[in-house]
């Protein structure tokens, strides 16, 4: 039986129009309602080719709705329905929206913290930090959170995100003001989850999870633009903690049973797609509108699923180097739906916005920025591969005229897990990263060999692109000095 | 393929994430060979006793739609219960839909290595359907 490494059919009819995009041309013949619009340049190309993206983009290209064009960014790839890098915004009241443009792992997103330390004296204490750390931040398949949660507290926790934890003393009103949406998402029903999402997610609050998710400590390795730096409070030389991971079993759980739930509808109403994980429901339909508040829900979980590593990761600091302030420089969402304002055709309008493997990047002035980053854009982090380079990115004017306010979220794979583990094994991965100075700690094994740095496209030339069609600009790289994974 | 007589599972490559394909002589000997393959991408060959039991109910309004919800059971029982499956007795009770027992044990980190952490079973590509013959053969992808 084939995997699914069929050909796409329509890589041919990509074009490049100008630096940086590339167009799939709108085909009503296809049943295309805009044109497909990739970021991408001469290096990415052939990877974005080589799976079924490109046809995924033409497919959301369909949806009823979505509002001038079909978005990708450069660290496309193949995903479920969307492609992971997509971005598709709806009209609300003609719209469609759909699971498969959120993502599985709602609310799957990066959060850095600032410190007042340097790597010198960092790394005295590395072993024992990253000890610390994995021993206090649960992680891996199977792993459980520090807090059972009661029916009632985990109710609170999806109605009220972040400020839940601020109640419960995780959290400070400083971290709430940065984090998109103040971390709780307006219109969260928990009655809109179902029970086997909050059965999932009870005991999962305070994990990481597994796969490519992560806890680094890392230091600022080189800065790009320094009024933006330090404005973000990162200097050359600091130590920084950055902490990506989502809503572990309870998104994942939320996502299925509004997949399942809208297929159905969609199969009594006679609909079909070309791709049944496509599965979508009009915006004011009751489907539709349960989806959002339910996964509003998974929102509100993921941040304080965030915000309780970074307690713990406070506390770690705290008893290697006494008491440290760790600030929250920001924190971004990169699988989620948002109600935003817009242009569309020169008016300012409401728009649904999908980003799947796709982070928000509001530029200077935008009114949804906190105070202390309205002169400067919106923080972005975009993770690079285990023992590769993070980079920190401002947005910038370019987004929102020409990605609905969106960049990249992450270098994309190129080796399946399957050929990643085959290619490097654990030790020889291992001793790669102690030669580099990087101390690591896995749960498993397979989360050193399937992250293994080949197994990624190499982020430095997404931020490339993103930089260059003038989405965000580059701030700081970040260099991996101790990292915690699942 | 790895399994018992003519059936069995095996492992697909993927892009980002992993699948398998399967088979069995029957509808319920292919949804054992789905749920083992199954746990062999969350546990890999860890051993698994029979400790205790639990029984579910599954129903689908075509064979994709149940082999979701069959899979999306039993990754419940893991994710949300820790339970791991050692052994199946599955029966049907009519067009697309089985009753199963499951027998298999509480995830212990000491005796049971994790693989993969599953989120969600997905319809991409999915299949299960019988062949001239009567056996059924099935693909199921995965995200991880």
């Amino acid at each position: 039986m084939a995997g699914s490494t069929s050909t796409s059919k329509a890589a041919s009819r990509l074009t490049r129009s100008e630096p940086f995009v590339w167009r799939l041309p709108l085909d009503p013949s296809r049943g295309m309602r805009v044109e497909g619009r990739v970021f991408l340049s001469e290096a990415l190309l052939p990877g974005a080719l080589k799976d079924l993206s490109l046809d995924q983009v033409a497919n959301v290209a369909m949806l009823p709705g979505i509002l001038e064009a079909s978005i990708a960014m450069p660290d496309i790839h193949q995903g479920y329905g969307f492609p992971i890098g997509g971005v598709a915004a709806m009209d609300p009241d003609t719209g469609v929206v759909s699971p498969g443009g959120v993502g599985f792992d709602i609310n799957c997103g990066v959060r850095l913290l600032s410190t007042p330390l340097g790597a010198t004296e960092v790394r005295r204490f590395l072993t024992e930090l990253v000890g610390v750390l994995a021993a206090d931040v649960p992680a891996g398949t199977g792993s459980k959170g520090p807090l059972t949660l009661s029916d009632t507290a985990l109710d609170e926790v999806l109605r009220q995100g972040l400020e839940w934890a601020a109640s419960e003393g995780y959290a400070t009103r400083e971290d709430l003001a940065c984090c998109e949406e103040g971390g709780r998402m307006a219109g969260a029903l928990p009655e809109k989850v179902s029970l086997a999402a909050k059965r999932r997610g009870q005991r999962q609050l305070g994990t990481l999870g597994a796969g490519n998710h992560f806890l680094e400590v890392q230091a600022v390795d080189e800065i790009f633009e320094p009024a933006l730096a330090k404005a973000f409070g990162l200097r050359l030389g600091g130590v920084v903690v950055m902490i990506h991971t989502g809503s572990r079993g309870l998104g994942h759980q939320v996502a299925t049973d509004y997949i399942r739930l809208m297929d159905s509808a969609m199969a009594r109403a006679n609909i079909s797609l070309p791709d049944r994980q496509l599965a979508c429901a009009p915006v004011r339909s009751p489907e539709g509108r349960d989806y959002l508040a339910a996964m509003a829900c998974a929102c509100n979980f993921a941040w304080c699923n965030r915000q309780l590593i970074a307690f713990r990761t406070r506390e770690a600091f705290r008893k290697i180097f006494g008491p440290t302030n760790l600030p929250l420089v920001y924190d971004v969402a990169h699988n989620i739906a948002k109600f935003e304002r817009h242009l569309v055709g020169g008016q300012e309008k409401l728009v649904l916005v999908h980003r799947k493997g796709a982070t928000r990047a509001f530029p200077p002035h935008h009114r949804d920025l906190p105070e202390s980053y309205r002169e400067t854009g919106q923080p972005i982090f975009i993770p690079g591969d285990m023992g590769r380079y993070s980079f920190v990115l401002a947005g910038a004017p370019g987004a929102m005229e020409r990605s609905f306010g969106s960049v990249c979220h992450g270098a994309g794979r190129v080796l399946s897990r399957t050929a990643a583990r085959r290619r490097q094994n654990f030790y020889e991965i291992e001793a790669d990263l102690k030669r580099q100075g990087i101390v690591a700690r896995a749960a498993s094994r397979s989360g050193i060999t399937e992250e293994a740095p080949d197994a990624y496209k190499d982020v430095a030339e997404v931020v490339n692109v993103v930089e260059g069609a003038g989405l965000a600009r580059r701030v700081a790289r970040l260099r991996p000095l101790g990292v915690i994974k699942g | 393929m790895t399994g018992r007589g003519a059936g069995g599972f095996a492992v697909l490559e993927h892009p980002a994430d992993i699948g398998i394909a399967f088979s069995g002589a029957s509808l319920p000997e292919a949804l054992e060979q789905a749920a083992r393959g199954l746990t062999s991408l969350l546990v890999g060959d860890s051993p698994v006793e029979e400790r205790r039991s639990l029984v579910v109910t599954v129903e689908g309004r075509d064979s994709l739609e149940l082999l979701f919800n069959w899979l999306g059971e039993l990754l419940l029982a893991f994710d949300a219960d820790g339970f791991i499956c050692a052994r199946f007795k599955i029966e049907t009770l009519g067009d697309n839909a089985v009753r199963a027992e499951l027998l298999g044990e509480d995830f212990d980190p000491v005796r049971h290595q994790p693989v993969h952490d599953v989120k969600a079973i997905t319809y991409h590509q999915m299949e299960l359907a019988p062949d001239a013959k009567g056996a059924w053969h099935g693909r199921v992808y995965f995200d991880i």
